[in-house]
């Protein structure tokens, strides 16, 4: 990974809750509950989207690549739920980076934090995903 | 609408997923733009190391989120979090439980686990909510 990766920032970018994407996600989930199902809230962990307009692929962000890299863990803190047809703001940066050193090499522990913003400026959710870049 | 009572040490209502299959991880890529070989492509998840492609690791975090839901009301919810122990592979069927580990200012935490069959854990994790 980048040498100077802690404390790197993402350029913000607006997502928009789209029902269409939504129900895409429902689906591959296999979501059940009717809270979501009437399609007016979307489950925060659909927010996790490397490939969204403005978000960076993680792994060629943080310097690294399909072939060294998985994601060793994933957080959502919420405050409530999106909800379909509104457009919050992401704001992203890599909160940690920690190493470990193995037999076989150093390995390489970044998480990259995200923050959802809603149109008043209140935090929706709070996205952390920790990478883990083998030797 | 909370559905269990929210005291320590009381045990999650299980919920269970699956068999994964190919086409829903493929599905869930397309969900969300994480076209990572290691889950779609065979060959290449096999040269990196796994037995055939994998299940994305935010899909087990849904699952997580969905057990809570299930037993606290989806839009209760506070936090989820999980650590991938092992992959997850198709044909694999999941099961989600967990246990109250407290109560304070209007919520529940949360222990969580993934497993799959009897003992296999594949994925750990936390979660709050509230009551």
């Amino acid at each position: 990974m980048r040498d100077d990766l802690l404390g790197s920032e993402i350029e913000p970018f607006e997502v928009t809750i789209e029902a269409p994407l939504n129900q895409y996600f429902l689906t591959a989930t296999g979501e059940e509950q009717p809270y979501y199902l009437e399609g007016k809230a979307a489950p925060p962990t659909s927010l996790f989207g490397p490939a969204r307009p403005g978000y960076p692929d993680p792994l060629v962000f943080m310097g690294t690549s399909f072939e060294k890299a998985v994601m060793g863990g994933a957080a959502y803190e919420i405050e409530r739920p999106p909800l379909v047809g509104e457009t919050l703001v992401c704001r992203g940066r890599v909160s940690d980076v920690k190493t470990k050193e193995t037999p076989k090499g150093t390995m390489t522990f970044a998480t990259l934090e995200a923050t959802f913003t809603d149109a008043s400026g209140a935090l929706i959710v709070t996205e952390r995903l920790t990478f883990i870049e083998r030797p | 609408m909370t559905t269990i009572q929210a005291v320590e040490g009381t045990a999650l209502e299980p919920i269970t997923r699956g068999p994964i299959t190919r086409s829903q991880i493929a599905r869930f890529a397309a969900a969300t733009g994480d076209f990572n070989p290691v889950h779609t492509d065979e060959a290449f998840a096999q040269k990196i190391g796994f037995p055939s492609v994998i299940a994305h690791g935010p899909l087990t975090l849904a699952f997580l989120t969905q057990a809570l839901g299930q037993n606290f009301g989806a839009e209760r919810v506070r936090g989820v979090t999980a650590q991938f122990r092992a992959p997850i592979l198709p044909g694999d069927t999941l099961r989600v439980e967990g246990t109250v580990t407290g109560v304070a200012g209007g919520r529940a935490s949360c222990e969580l686990r993934v497993l799959r069959g009897d003992d296999d854990v594949v994925a750990t994790g936390t979660g709050t909510a509230e009551i």
